[in-house]
């Protein structure tokens, strides 16, 4: 039997500035992170665009979810390193909390109802790709067609947004209700030195300085033909996935 | 369109724990841990290298068993992270022959941490305390998966790697998600488990929490309340049973799911810790009657435990057949799933001593069952469950 892997749904949300809630009505709100109201934002899109599928994954707990962050929560990092190192700055308990890397992946449950297993994953530059490949492995063996998978990460430059969030919807069957119809391919973890064949991917990213990790940002255009992606770490390890057009 | 991940299938019954290693206060490797665990359990102390700032015992590594002679009040957590899972790594290694058998790109790598990176962050944060300076600070030494680099970088290791950041539930997620992903045919054997390394941005955390326990602990009998915190780690060797060249046990379940309750506290009810442990039985085929041992998250916080005692007794009534081990090692944050693992498979190994050293129900059967529990921050709960014959 051919095993087949689907993008049933792709969505970005970013939040604009420190004090952007995003478009979460919860009581919690207010306490979260810019990258936690990512989070929970790009979800909350995705449930008003597909209610039906999104709604689902309360009850359904055999979904599971995958979040992914590259180097965490900044800011809280930030706060409580800050307090370590400079004693005139008490450390807070609520930056402490939010300092944990799965922090969004707690307040994505809490405000969206969730009980299913979130999986929180830490993989620096290459986290976005290294979830998307284990995703795509564990929905190849699991008995559920779906996996969620959220990347959501800071930005680094000194304004406008400050953190941005992804959601992608795997699945084994093409079609359904959702809004993307690309197929994976192929999808392999490389190491140097590459075949030419994936050195000429359309859509390169290669770890350097200042860069903290690519986000998949698939426009309209993209979606309508296939694509590779090459995602090089500097230690020299990479991913590489073939991206295809479902008619 | 080709197929990637190998044939599709339910996910198989069991994975082999075929190897496994684990670190902490109670020393370094199996042999050492079983000997403290029957003789002389606890072995937390207050004269630790954090006494400057901690007034509080803590479960802390001997790291000049290790590297004779090494200085670890000047290794950050990145390098102390890297002295405790090269040994594991070489004893598994040893037991098994796993880099003879393997090629390099066969041999995955699940790791759960939550203190790698805090050195780079604690120095950013000394020479930049604003935020915007910090930021351009930022750096891949930050990144918890350069422990799993550092381990490549010392052993022949090029499969899939990935890093949980599950908190205190981190390991066990690992381990389950290993189980899991063996059958995709991704690799042939994963290594699996966690490590975690004290350090003063986790402890002055703690304590802001007001969580700390600042005399010994006594986790599971509510008698105290507060963590006494440790470091250490534990890693599986998962492979297919056809592959393994032995077997300390096998996975038989995994289970993970959230409570969204509470950011930090577990829900007093304990459903979803009860939850768990029943999908574990139920995977597996099992009732609460066939279950042997428990090694039970106890942290030692009323609240952790109050809600745990709760769904022990919903679930297996008033037998005794659960204790905590955190009193002994410490609480080692991300690595405990790890650890309390390969404690769990000890015991299985060590049955009739356990019952007659812990006083243990016991009941005559061939085959031995055993759960190990680890909760988390964010409100992950994670059960495994072991066997062996």
């Amino acid at each position: 039997m051919t095993m087949q892997i689907f993008l049933a749904y792709y969505d970005a949300y970013e939040i604009d500035g420190p004090s952007g809630s995003g478009i979460i009505k919860h009581p919690l709100a207010r306490r979260m992170s810019p990258i936690q109201r990512a989070s929970a934002s790009v979800f909350i899109k995705g449930r008003e665009a597909y209610p039906d599928f999104f709604s689902s994954l309360r009850e359904n707990q055999h979904i599971p979810i995958i979040v992914t962050t590259s180097y965490g929560e900044i800011e809280a990092i930030h706060s409580v390193a800050r307090s370590v190192t400079q004693s005139e700055f008490p450390l807070s308990p609520k930056d402490f909390q939010h300092s944990v890397a799965n922090a969004s992946s707690g307040y994505l449950a809490l405000t969206q109802e969730l009980h299913s297993n979130i999986i929180t994953l830490s993989n620096g530059f290459l986290s976005l790709d290294k979830a998307l490949y284990f995703g795509a492995m564990r929905l190849a063996r699991m008995p559920d067609p779906y996996i969620v998978i959220i990347h959501a990460g800071e930005h680094l430059w000194p304004s406008g947004p400050v953190a941005k969030a992804e959601m992608f919807v795997l699945c084994r069957e093409q079609g359904g209700c959702l809004n993307q119809a690309l197929g994976l391919a192929d999808f392999k973890v490389l190491r140097r030195p590459f075949d030419v064949c994936y050195e000429t991917a359309q859509v390169q990213h290669h770890e350097a300085a200042g860069t903290l990790t690519p986000c998949f940002n698939l426009p309209e255009d993209r979606a309508s033909h296939s694509f590779d992606r090459l995602v090089t770490s500097a230690t020299g390890e990479a991913l590489y996935s073939r991206w295809v057009r479902c008619s | 369109m080709s197929q990637i991940f190998g044939p599709t299938g339910g996910v198989p019954l069991f994975s082999v724990v075929s190897g496994m290693s684990c670190i902490s206060a109670l020393g370094m490797g199996v042999k050492e841990h079983r000997r403290a665990l029957f003789n002389s359990p606890i072995h937390l102390k207050r004269d630790h290298r954090h006494c400057a700032y901690l007034d509080a015992p803590l479960g802390e590594v001997d790291f000049s068993s290790l590297q004779p002679g090494v200085d670890v009040t000047r290794c950050g957590t990145n390098e102390l992270l890297k002295l405790m899972a090269v040994p594991v790594i070489d004893q598994i290694a040893q037991e098994t022959r796993l880099f003879d058998r393997y090629r390099p790109e066969e041999i995955g790598i699940f790791i759960g941490t939550t203190t790698y990176g805090v050195d780079a962050s604690l120095a950013a944060a000394a020479e930049a305390p604003e935020l915007a300076a910090f930021k351009a600070r930022v750096n891949r030494q930050m990144a918890y998966c350069g422990l799993i680099e550092k381990i490549q970088d010392a052993f022949p290791i090029c499969g899939l790697s990935l890093c949980f950041a599950n908190s205190c539930a981190s390991s066990a997620i690992a381990i389950g998600e290993a189980h899991l992903a063996l059958a995709s045919g991704a690799f042939k054997a994963v290594l699996a488990g966690g490590f975690d390394a004290l350090n003063p941005l986790t402890i002055m955390g703690f304590d802001a929490l007001q969580v700390l326990n600042h005399e010994l602990s006594s986790p599971l009998t509510l008698a105290t309340d507060g963590i006494n915190l440790g470091e250490g780690g534990g890693l599986v060797l998962l492979e297919h049973e056809n592959k393994a060249s032995s077997c300390h046990g096998r996975i038989i379940g995994y289970s993970a799911v959230n409570e969204a309750y509470h950011p930090v506290r577990p829900n007093p009810d304990g459903s979803y810790m009860k939850r768990v442990m029943h999908n574990v039985l139920t995977q597996a085929g099992l009732t609460p009657d066939d279950i042997d041992y428990i090694n039970a998250h106890g942290t030692g916080t009323v609240a952790n435990d109050t809600a745990e005692l709760t769904a022990l007794k919903d679930l297996f009534g008033q037998r005794n057949i659960y204790h905590s081990t955190k009193g002994w090692h410490g609480h080692t944050l991300g690595a405990a799933g790890g650890l309390e693992a390969i404690i769990s498979l000890m015991a299985l190994d060590a049955w009739g001593d356990c019952c007659g050293h812990f006083g243990f129900d016991f009941t005559p059967r061939s085959r031995r069952v055993a759960l190990s529990n680890s909760f988390g921050f964010g409100g992950c709960n994670a059960t495994l469950g072991f066997d062996r014959g």
